[in-house]
């Protein structure tokens, strides 16, 4: 199985407690730490690692760039969502959209009075998503990214309102415009494979969560466990500690038990922490 | 049975994620929205054939045969939206805060008159593991009595002076204490009863209209006493946080949205002699979708059960809009800087 690093931990991200999270985001501020765990990340065999556009991900990736000591694989994880939500908080719903516009350089917007920028928006969603997706993207090109992930909470709310579109176009554009591979991050995995079943749409990369607790596993526990077991697609396995609430042995004896799932992303902070689960997972 | 027939008024953020939820639940279904952006109502139309979308939600009141309304837009549009559903006998669930006031909320209140309709708001922490697990120690006693509470809401959103409605005091009813307080004046009333009296001073830093910080100290119905502070310019708290410590006759209890910790002086069948820390991770049991957590499923099935059960919902009108009355009075409180007593309406 590859080991995958997850990236929660250095943007001050914990799933059970916000004071782990804040005591963390102190040792992360400074980008030189969160470089010196993916090094011995990729030492220790971890072959690839989560990253999103979050401001403190993007020093980090410039930083790699400038010093690039060892090779590591991108999953990059869209659209960048608190991000946005900032944005819309601080600029409201239409300052977001010409942002997004004026980012990518289409030079007449910025003179466009706001109500044309979002007459142009209203005629087209799919290249205002792709536009977006452009500048989520453009950081990256010179590094490898392995897979686009559409982030759970997208995922998951156009499985739920069945927009069957939404996921084709994402599926094609990203294949075809950006030559990566097209992935899913989805809470509910049974509704995940049941619709791209009835949709006819073929498997795809999907990272759900797995772990001994059954936690995120929507409906149920046994439901995700049947669904994994005769799922065609690729599988990376996230949540396996569900964030510190279960043992290393305990989930990593729980993963072994799926024959299909062949990548896991685990949260580390420290090289102890790294090479503990490496040393389980043999 | 027929799947109970939805209608959102709002088609934001909160409305998406309602209607997300009711259209994957086995007895619901979305069958109308309703949304007054033009470049909101062409992507439903677009991505949503199976919709039926209006720019007037009194439209779709009137034209679909809705069971349930969900209302989810800009707190000084729920009165009127309210009094239309309650004329149309719908079960309506509101975003919270109910209203933009106390007035408001008594209007609503009078006009209510057929509990066979149900009513909550989305004070979705009362469908969160670890608070319902405080819940049961204060409830069963199981550390004795509660004697002293500190807690805080907390997290890092405004730093500049902000945009849209949520700012400007008419349109929200409010600062930090209406948009984030309100649920935390929500979870007192859940886990501790009614509040006698209350005093507070606030702050505003980066918005003009509205407080930014606010401190309140609370006495109850039940001679509890406790604080709260409340700010959405905490650096470094990435998303909101509901911390109570509680002390009781034999112990300590830390409740926030992901964990509780649990300090006993006696061994008792539930909890452990000393510290017992418990994640929402293990007291969380999967849900049939997960949109934003899985507390708004929660919240979205224990609503529809109570329909269909015919059984009052655990945040009805009348429970939320005591939250209102209370909010009324702490502003009160820093208007006339004098402790004011609550009289939930009367």
């Amino acid at each position: 199985m590859e080991l995958i690093l997850g990236h929660n931990q250095f943007i001050g991200i914990s799933h059970i407690s916000e004071e782990k999270a804040r005591e963390r985001e102190k040792k992360f501020s400074n980008v030189e730490n969160i470089y010196k765990v993916v090094e011995k990340a990729a030492e220790l065999g971890y072959k690839g690692m989560i990253i999103e556009t979050h401001p403190r991900m993007l020093e980090f990736l410039e930083y790699y760039k400038n010093n690039r000591t060892f090779d590591i694989d991108f999953y990059l994880q869209v659209p960048y969502v608190q991000g946005y939500i900032q944005k819309m908080n601080e600029k409201g719903l239409s300052g977001l959209i010409r942002d997004i516009i004026h980012r990518t350089g289409i030079k007449s917007v910025s003179v466009m009075a706001l109500k044309s920028v979002i007459n142009l928006a209203k005629r087209d969603y799919l290249s205002m998503a792709t536009s977006a997706l452009q500048l989520e993207i453009a950081p990256f090109v010179d590094v490898d990214i392995k897979a686009l992930f559409l982030h759970n909470v997208v995922t998951d709310l156009l499985l739920a309102l069945k927009v069957t579109d939404a996921f084709i176009e994402y599926i094609e554009y990203v294949k075809e415009k950006f030559d990566i591979e097209p992935g899913f991050i989805t809470l509910n995995f049974q509704l995940f494979k049941n619709s791209f079943e009835e949709w006819r749409i073929e498997p795809s990369f999907v990272m759900t969560p797995v772990n001994p607790g059954g936690y995120d596993m929507n409906p149920s526990k046994e439901a995700v466990e049947n669904a994994i077991k005769d799922y065609k697609g690729k599988i990376m396995a996230m949540n396996i500690l569900g964030g510190g609430a279960f043992s290393v042995d305990e989930a990593c004896k729980y993963l072994k038990t799926f024959e299909n799932i062949r990548y896991c992303v685990v949260g580390a902070s420290s090289e102890e922490h790294l090479r503990g689960i490496v040393e389980v997972m043999k | 049975m027929d799947k109970l027939k939805v209608g959102i008024i709002g088609a934001g953020k909160m409305g998406m994620l309602h209607a997300g939820i009711f259209n994957s639940l086995e007895n619901s279904t979305i069958s109308a929205i309703s949304e007054k952006k033009n470049l909101i109502i062409n992507g439903l139309k677009k991505y949503l054939p199976y919709v039926n979308v209006y720019q007037d939600y009194e439209d779709m009141l009137e034209k679909e045969n809705l069971d349930i309304v969900v209302i989810t837009t800009p707190v000084f549009l729920h009165k009127t939206m309210i009094e239309d559903a309650l004329e149309h006998n719908l079960h309506i669930f509101v975003e919270k805060p109910l209203a933009l006031n106390s007035n408001e909320c008594k209007s609503i209140l009078t006009r209510q008159r057929d509990n066979k309709y149900k009513t909550m708001v989305g004070y979705c922490r009362r469908f969160m593991a670890t608070y319902n697990f405080a819940k049961k120690i204060i409830e069963d006693s199981l550390l004795g009595n509660i004697n002293y509470f500190q807690s805080s809401l907390f997290v890092g959103q405004v730093f500049s002076s902000g945009k849209g409605w949520l700012y400007d005091p008419k349109l929200s009813g409010g600062g930090v204490l209406m948009d984030l307080g309100s649920h935390a004046i929500d979870m007192f009333h859940y886990l501790f009863g009614e509040i006698d009296s209350v005093h507070a001073f606030a702050k505003s830093v980066y918005n003009t209209e509205v407080e930014d910080y606010i401190s309140v100290n609370l006495r109850f119905k039940n001679e509890l006493f406790g604080s709260l502070q409340v700010s959405w310019s905490i650096r470094n708290y990435r998303l909101p946080e509901l911390k109570i410590e509680m002390h009781f006759d034999y112990g300590t209890v830390i409740v926030s949205e992901k964990y509780i910790s649990v300090y006993s002086e006696k061994e008792n069948e539930f909890i452990k002699k000393g510290w017992n820390t418990y994640y929402k991770q293990n007291l969380t049991k999967s849900v049939p979708i997960d949109l934003a957590g899985p507390e708004y499923t929660l919240e979205d099935l224990h609503f529809l059960n109570c329909i269909l059960e015919n059984k009052e919902t655990r945040c009805n009108f009348k429970e939320a809009a005591k939250t209102n009355f209370v909010i009324d009075k702490i502003y009160s409180s820093i208007e006339k800087e004098r402790i004011e007593k609550v009289t939930y309406g009367g």
